[in-house]
């Protein structure tokens, strides 16, 4: 074994005959063992500068986000429409928070569903929750998904109500939605600083579930109506 | 081996969402989160960055602890992931910038206090290239095997040896001047 390769392998048994016969391996395995136990014998601890929790804390997204109470009345019909309310208002409150940051606020802005015609479903003049209850863009993520899922499931019970062309086209839209929210999210998680992007992403859910409650909606009234 | 039951529940508190529960586990582990981040990046700016972010990614990834190892032990894994992954892909200097005195790392202001040969030993590790300092970190102080730091780093074993080789050389040669 050579010098080298005894550097390279001093704790490993096949190095101990060279280092029996070479004393300036031996003085290096020592070196290095020395080196070895200072640097295990280092404090695992360094106490951060400054207190990180604030600004942690301000970055958190909300991990559980409860619907208000309405969303869970018994009336099915009802609930529906809640929680598409619900979950637009959280959107709205989140957009106000991030893109505007003025808490107070009375009228959230809301993009024209101009791409597939679907009509504007949020009332005018509601009034935002106070600063402390909106969620961050995170939780109206999650509060989108629940209320998303709870659509789709009514929409599926209520597809026979409609001809298959227009069970196509609803689909077809909702595939568009999906498709442009997984790119918008994507192009978010690239850069999540920008505003444009999240702003964009808001109205582009805000969309998917118009058009859901729309579509809802209109198979309770033709069932009512029959 | 399973974790202490009052850190059990603090996770399941703050799986619930409940942020004070995870402000008490950061309170607990922010030190040991820290002193890997500033001793891996060797930058005080940085270290802060990437402690911050290792905390925000384990909010995230809470509900994937699934309580077979210490909160601490998984939490010290991720950071290690945020740190070397944060890394990958940007152009690596091959000498970190010399960090003043005013550094706590290179004032050997840890926790044992005074400027010592603990922080002459610092001040070198933070001066170490790169690929070499983390590999030296994670073996020599907090333990990872090589077979850890390829797994994590993305490297083979051989080259992790190979890092901390040089990293030893490196170290000896500025503790010696």
């Amino acid at each position: 074994m050579t010098c080298d390769e005894a550097r390279e392998l001093f704790d490993h048994p096949a190095a101990r005959p060279h280092l029996e016969a070479c004393a300036a391996c031996r003085d290096e395995a020592a070196d290095v063992r020395a080196l070895s136990s200072a640097a295990a014998a280092l404090p695992e601890s360094i106490e951060p500068p400054t207190d990180l929790w604030r600004k942690i804390d301000a970055k958190l997204e909300s991990r559980v986000v409860r619907l208000p109470a309405a969303v869970r009345a018994p009336a099915r019909r009802f609930r529906l429409a809640a929680a598409a309310a619900a979950v637009i208002a959280i959107a709205g409150a989140a957009y106000v928070a991030i893109v505007i940051g003025v808490p107070g606020r009375t009228e959230t802005a809301v993009p024209s569903p101009a791409v597939i015609g679907i009509p504007e479903t949020v009332p005018a003049g509601r009034a935002v929750p106070s600063p402390a209850a909106i969620p961050t863009l995170g939780g109206a993520d999650i509060a989108f998904i629940e209320a998303r899922q709870q659509l789709r499931a009514a929409l599926y019970e209520r597809r026979k109500s409609f001809s298959p062309e227009t069970v196509r086209t609803v689909d077809r839209n909702l595939k568009l939605i999906e498709g442009a929210i997984e790119e918008i999210r994507t192009a978010v998680a690239r850069d999540p600083g920008n505003r444009e992007l999240q702003k964009m992403l808001i109205a582009t859910r805000q969309r998917e579930v118009a058009l859901l409650q729309h579509v809802t909606q209109t198979a309770d009234l033709r069932t009512r109506t029959r | 081996m399973s974790a202490r039951p009052e850190e059990t529940e603090l996770v399941r508190l703050a799986r619930g969402g409940d942020r004070s529960a995870f402000e008490t586990l950061y309170r607990r582990n922010a030190g040991r989160i820290y002193g890997l981040c500033l001793r891996l990046t060797g930058r005080t700016a940085e270290a802060e960055d990437m402690t911050q972010e290792a905390f925000i990614r384990a909010w995230q990834k809470l509900d994937s602890f699934e309580g077979r190892s210490l909160f601490s032990s998984w939490l010290h894994r991720l950071a290690v992931n945020v740190v070397l992954n944060d890394r990958r892909g940007r152009p690596t200097p091959d000498e970190v910038e010399p960090i003043g005195d005013r550094d706590p790392i290179a004032a050997g202001n840890t926790s044992t206090g005074a400027r010592s040969d603990v922080g002459d030993l610092e001040a070198a590790i933070a001066r170490l290239p790169e690929a070499a300092r983390h590999v030296f970190v994670l073996h020599e102080v907090y333990g990872y095997t090589h077979g850890e730091i390829g797994e994590i780093a993305g490297i083979a074993e051989g080259t992790s040896k190979a890092h901390l080789h040089r990293a030893r050389s490196l170290l000896k040669e500025a503790l010696r001047s």
